[in-house]
C-alpha cells in the first residue's frame, strides 16, 4: 500500500447520486482519490477495476444473497484491500461486522475522510506487525554487529552483503522484534543471550 | 463532538473523577487539591492558572482525538504555555523518569538480573537524551519564542527548524516496555515486573501528550506571531 501517494479508492452502489456525493465528497480531502464508481460487483469485475485499489466501498445490501461472513470472499482477487461498507437505510450488524470498516452516507467529508484514515491505519497496523516470528540466523548476526555499534557501511563488508541488504535485515529486525533504536537492540541482543554484556 | 469537551462550568473535581491521569499534569500548574465543588472558572482564576490552557491540557488528556480549533488556539498565552512545558520538564526528570529508573532497579535487585548493567546503562542514556532535549527547547527554542514576543530582533532561527529537529523521545521508551514485557526472566517478580512497567507506560502517555502540546500547539501559535 502506497503511503506516499494518495489513497486509492473504489465506491460500488446502485445509487448514482450516493456514488458520485460520496466520490465527490473523498475528495475533497487531498489524501484519497476514487479511482473507479460502479453499479455492482459484476460490473466492478468485469471492468477489470482497479489492482492497487487499497479501499473497495460497497453496499452490502447488494450482495445480500450471499452470506455475511462471504462479501470478502468476493474480493479474494484484491487480498490487499480494504473493504468497508456503505451505510445507509438498515443492514444487519453482523454484515457490518464481517467487514474492515463502515462509512456512514450522513458523515460529512472531514468525517468520511476521519474513519477512512483509522481504517488504512489499522490496516497497515495489522498487515505490518507478523506474529512472532523468530529472527533468521543471518538477521541474528546482523543485529549482533548492530549491538556492537558498527556502522552499516562495516556490516555490510564484514558479511560480504551490500548496504541495501543490511539496511533489509535492520528493517526486518524492526519489524519482528518491535524495537526500533540501537540501544534497544543491543538490549535485545543481551536479553537473548546473542551477545553477552561484557562483550560491550 | 464538541459536547463532550471539558468545560470552564464543570468542577475540576469531576474532571479527575472521569480521568485520573490529569493528576499528573496538576504538579507543571502548580495546582494543588482541595478542589471542593470549584469550577474550572474559580480553580484557574483562584490559582492565576490560563483557563484556555488548563482546558486545552485537560482535553488533549483526556479525548484520543481531540484537536483544537483556530478560535481555541488563539486564546493560548503562549507565556504561559512555556511556563507549563518547562514545568513538566522539571516533574519527568525529578520525578516520572526517576521513578521508573528506581522501580527498574528493584526489578533488577529482585532477581539479581544477570544484565541488569546494560538495562542500567541504558536507562541512564534515556535520561541523559530527555536531560539534552530539555536543555535545547529552554535554552534555544523558549528564548528565541520570548524574544519574539518582546518584539526583539531574532536572527536566522525559525520555529519551523524545532519542528524538524524535534527527537523522539519515544522510541527508547518503546523499546524498553517490548523488552521487559517480552524477554525478562521467569525468576523476576512479577510485582516488580508490573510496578515498572505501569509507571513506564504512565509516563509514556505523558510525554506522548506533551509533545503534541509541543508539535501541534506551540509551533502553530508561534508561526502565527513570526509572520
Amino acid at each position: 500500500m502506497g503511503n506516499t501517494n494518495r489513497n486509492r479508492i473504489v465506491i460500488i452502489e446502485p445509487s448514482p447520486v450516493i456514488r458520485l456525493g460520496m466520490k465527490k465528497m473523498i475528495e475533497e480531502n487531498a489524501l484519497f482519490t476514487v479511482t473507479g464508481v460502479y453499479n455492482d460487483i459484476p460490473s466492478f469485475k468485469r471492468a477489470k477495476g482497479d489492482k492497487s485499489v487499497d479501499i473497495i466501498l460497497v453496499n452490502p445490501t447488494i450482495v445480500n444473497a450471499h452470506k455475511p461472513f462471504a462479501i470478502k470472499d468476493l474480493f479474494s482477487d484484491y487480498p490487499h484491500a480494504i473493504i468497508a461498507a456503505i451505510h445507509y437505510g438498515y443492514v444487519d450488524s453482523e454484515t457490518l461486522t464481517g467487514l474492515d470498516g463502515v462509512l456512514n452516507i450522513y458523515d460529512d467529508s472531514a468525517g468520511m475522510a476521519k474513519k477512512l484514515r483509522r481504517m488504512i491505519k489499522m490496516f497497515v497496523h495489522n498487515e505490518e506487525k507478523p506474529d512472532n516470528i523468530d529472527l533468521s540466523d543471518r538477521e541474528k548476526e546482523v543485529l549482533v554487529s548492530i549491538a556492537k555499534g558498527l556502522t552499516n557501511k562495516e556490516i555490510a563488508d564484514d558479511h560480504f552483503i551490500s548496504i541495501h541488504t543490511v539496511i533489509s535485515h535492520r528493517r526486518n529486525i524492526t519489524k519482528k522484534t518491535g524495537i526500533k533504536t540501537v540501544a534497544g537492540l543491543t538490549l535485545y541482543a543481551t536479553f537473548n543471550n546473542l551477545i553477552s554484556q561484557e562483550d560491550l | 463532538m464538541n459536547h463532550n469537551l471539558f468545560s470552564e462550568k464543570m468542577k475540576v473535581a469531576d474532571l479527575v473523577l472521569t480521568n485520573y491521569r490529569l493528576l499528573f499534569v496538576f504538579p507543571s500548574f502548580n495546582l494543588n487539591l482541595d478542589l471542593g465543588e470549584r469550577t474550572v472558572k474559580q480553580i484557574c482564576e483562584k490559582n492565576r492558572i490560563s483557563t484556555s490552557l488548563f482546558l486545552l491540557v485537560c482535553n488533549l488528556y483526556t479525548f484520543n482525538d481531540y484537536c483544537p480549533n483556530i478560535h481555541t488556539l488563539a486564546q493560548i498565552p503562549l507565556t504561559d504555555l512555556m511556563r507549563y512545558l518547562k514545568n513538566s520538564h522539571k516533574d519527568y526528570l525529578e520525578n516520572r523518569i526517576t521513578k521508573v529508573i528506581t522501580r527498574i532497579l528493584d526489578l533488577i535487585d529482585s532477581c539479581c538480573l544477570k544484565n541488569g548493567k546494560i538495562l542500567m546503562k541504558f536507562c541512564e542514556k534515556y535520561r541523559q537524551e530527555v536531560i539534552t532535549h530539555f536543555e535545547y527547547e529552554e535554552q534555544v527554542v523558549f528564548p528565541y519564542i520570548q524574544s519574539l514576543l518582546d518584539g526583539e530582533k531574532t536572527g536566522k532561527y525559525k520555529i519551523k527548524e524545532y519542528g524538524r529537529n524535534h527527537s523522539d523521545l519515544d522510541a527508547a521508551l518503546n523499546d524498553l516496555k517490548n523488552i521487559l514485557i517480552k524477554y525478562l526472566p521467569p525468576e523476576c517478580s512479577i510485582e516488580k515486573c508490573r510496578d515498572a512497567l505501569i509507571d513506564l507506560f504512565l509516563f509514556e502517555f505523558d510525554l506522548s501528550k506533551h509533545t503534541s502540546l509541543e508539535e501541534q500547539i506551540l509551533i502553530a501559535l508561534v508561526e502565527r506571531i513570526e509572520k
